[in-house]
């Protein structure tokens, strides 16, 4: 990126009357290789730069965008910006942050290896695995899918108030599907691994694990209606908290579209559930030393022991509620405006892992998927309805797998009826990353028979 | 709605009314019936041409030439006309929606079907208006005769897995059916099954089809597609609620 073109938009920018100014600029690599039947299926190379320039003009944060990072553009984002101030017709108050706080040291969320393994080496990889899948168990039937991608970013974020920030972050995502075929059933299985050492990741187990997703379900019955104790998996929570993590918005909040808003100090979660946001969490790839907006971001407990200890705010939201930014302003894209999400979402763990925890249910069943949640989950109310999949336990021990159920509930209600928290710690990707154990839940309904 | 009760779980006969109801068939069928997943073999409907996969008072249509419609092409994205496919007629399936890719791995022609959000997508087969049929089921008698259950007035979106079939959708609008007679309105209820098993019971079509619009997403992105059907009645299938 031309880092010299924002010191002159800011310049310029402070000549045609903005009060303060900022540039926020993205810039990315993205590379991802598939591979089906021993042929390369996709082979994708991207690179993007994006640049958001805004500014206070009489008062009003007036935005524009482009995906030129060159002098060329700076008449128009300056004058399409000046447009958007004069239009906005709300009194919210949007902040430019100044600099000279201090940030931790976030540069392990960038590894240099990573850009030195060439694309032969990712194309190896994807053939590998497809192989590795197949050869796993002779039910194998194909590999639906089989992708090694690997993305690289970097983040500036320069304004008038003597803000000037960088971040670099890279990592690989490797994910494998097989499908197998049992007495004429298909069933299919997925497993994924993220990090920064893509030639260490351990291909065969990789898909032995895809496989035996798969392989868990031959057989599956569908449950009976009724009330059941219920451990969510730990992959499955991780989907679920995100599915519902729009309640701990600051912002959601102040516009009544969470339960939550106005609960702080109040107890919202069984006492054994602390909920947090670690964006510095040691030897995690998503690391990040500071927010879209520049603030510091900072490990803090979101419900501790039950308790909600806060919302998450970006300054807009802090100022508004008088209380401390969270360092939680986040964009969904360099064109997006400031909102606001979690960075690393963790669930403290207890004792057992998912063996212990089933010993200890008895009776109930082990959820394992979830899905149709764009649909079937109400982040406003929270209520759910969900198809699921997962295993029966009867006297601790998994009998069998279990298909075509729905659960159904709510999410507040959830949070209060968790008895038990796992050891087994499962890490996902979604807008922000989560690393949770699974949780054991006093009752939940299910739709089956 | 909002004193509503919550939607009872479990196994019952189920109407969905015309309109936004099409989504039922978007999901448990039309995925599974583009190229997509079929040419890998990945789909439950993978190598069932010509053979009853649904009700024989079942015709499901998906044509990207209706003037106007949200789902209609001049071209599709990989330069081909649109055109009408019948996808499945009298239960029978007739054909796939097929891009230029699944054309090759299928050894059969494109469809018209290949579509992608933008330029930064490559382009795969596709749904564009998706619809049932109507039949000459009278809407009266579909709820009069169908005993206990619920009826359908508005759906929400779903999702399937195209490999098991495995689809849900969610319901916005429900109401419990006692004797053949709606009674009250129930809140959270969702609708789950598998394609295969679903299709072939389908035992009323009415004669009332409207279609409306939605957002599709998958693999080529987000585009407009319309779905669409009469009333229809499903003898039995799985009603999540609590």
């Amino acid at each position: 990126m031309n880092e010299k073109f924002f010191d002159i938009l800011l310049e310029k920018a402070k000549e045609a009357g903005f009060e303060k100014a900022e540039v926020y600029a993205v810039s990315g690599e993205s590379f991802a290789v598939s591979v089906f039947n021993g042929e390369i299926d996709a082979y994708n190379v991207n690179s993007s730069t994006g640049i958001s320039f805004r500014g206070l003009y009489g008062g009003k944060m007036g935005y524009s965008y482009s995906e030129i990072a060159d002098d060329a553009v700076c008449e128009m984002l300056i004058n399409k910006a000046i447009e958007s101030a004069k239009s906005v017709e709300n009194d919210d108050i949007e902040f430019i942050y100044d600099g000279g706080s201090e940030y931790a040291d976030g540069s392990a969320a960038y590894d240099e290896s990573l850009n030195s393994v060439s694309a032969h080496q990712k194309i190896d990889i994807a053939f590998a695995l497809e192989k590795a899948a197949k050869a796993c168990d002779k039910r194998v039937k194909t590999v639906a899918y089989n992708r090694v991608s690997t993305v690289s970013s970097s983040v500036v974020i320069k304004n008038t108030q003597g803000l000037d920030l960088k971040k670099n972050t890279n990592y690989f995502v490797i994910v494998v599907g097989p499908v197998v075929e049992d007495n004429g059933l298909m069933y299919n299985g997925s497993a994924f691994k993220m990090g920064h050492d893509i030639l260490s990741v351990d291909i065969d187990a990789l898909a032995k694990d895809a496989v035996n997703d798969a392989l868990a379900y031959i057989g599956a019955k569908q449950p009976k209606s009724g009330k059941y104790k219920a451990i969510m998996r730990n992959d499955v929570l991780c989907t679920f908290m995100q599915t519902f993590s729009s309640v701990f918005s600051a912002e959601n909040a102040q516009k009544g579209l969470s339960l939550l808003a106005g609960k702080e100090g109040e107890k919202v979660a069984s006492d054994i559930f602390t909920l947090r946001d670690e964006p510095m969490r040691e030897g995690c790839i998503g690391i990040s030393e500071f927010d879209d907006e520049g603030v510091p971001t900072v490990d803090k407990s979101i419900i501790e022991n039950g308790v909600l200890k806060t919302l998450l705010h970006n300054l807009k939201t802090a100022n508004k509620q008088g209380v401390k930014p969270t360092g939680n302003g986040a964009k969904a894209g360099y064109k997006s405006p400031v909102g606001i999400s979690a960075v690393i979402m963790t669930v403290n763990p207890g004792e057992k892992d998912l063996e212990g925890l089933a010993k200890d249910m008895g009776d109930g069943i082990i959820i394992t998927d979830i899905s149709g949640l764009h649909a079937g989950a109400n982040a406003v109310s929270g209520d759910f309805s969900l198809l699921s999949k997962g295993f029966e336990v009867k006297d601790g021990v998994i009998t069998g797998p279990l298909e075509q159920m729905t659960i159904a509930g709510n999410f507040f209600e959830v949070l209060k009826n968790i008895v038990a928290v796992g050891s087994d710690m499962y890490t996902d990707i979604g807008s922000a990353m989560l690393i949770m154990p699974s949780v054991m839940i006093s009752e939940i309904a299910v739709a089956g028979e | 709605m909002l004193k509503a009760p919550a939607c009872p779980a479990g196994v019952m006969p189920v109407v969905i009314d015309n309109g936004f109801g099409g989504v039922l068939f978007h999901e448990a069928c039309g995925h599974s019936l583009e190229a997509t997943s079929v040419s890998k073999g990945t789909s439950q409907f993978s190598g069932k041409l010509g053979q009853k996969i649904a009700s024989s008072i079942v015709t499901a249509i998906d044509d990207g030439t209706i003037p106007n419609a949200w789902g209609s092409l001049n071209i599709d994205d990989e330069g081909f006309a649109p055109r009408k496919n019948v996808l499945i007629k009298d239960g029978v399936l007739q054909s796939y929606m097929i891009d230029r890719l699944g054309s090759r791995r299928m050894g059969m022609d494109p469809t018209g079907s290949s579509r992608r959000e933008s330029y930064k997508y490559a382009a795969t087969s596709r749904m564009t208006n998706t619809y049932i049929a109507p039949g000459n089921d009278d809407d009266a008698e579909i709820i009069s005769s169908m005993g206990d259950g619920l009826y359908c007035k508005a759906m929400g979106g779903g999702s399937v897995n195209p490999t098991t079939g495995e689809f849900n959708f969610s319901v916005r609008e429900a109401y419990l059916v006692k004797d053949g007679k709606i009674t009250t309105p129930v809140r959270g209820a969702s609708l789950i099954g598998k394609g295969d098993q679903v299709l072939p019971k389908i035992d009323r079509v009415g004669k009332n089809m409207t279609m409306e619009q939605g957002m599709c997403g998958s693999q080529s992105g987000s585009i407009p597609a319309n779905v669409g059907q009469p009333m229809i009645r499903i003898s039995s299938i799985t009603v999540g609620g609590r």
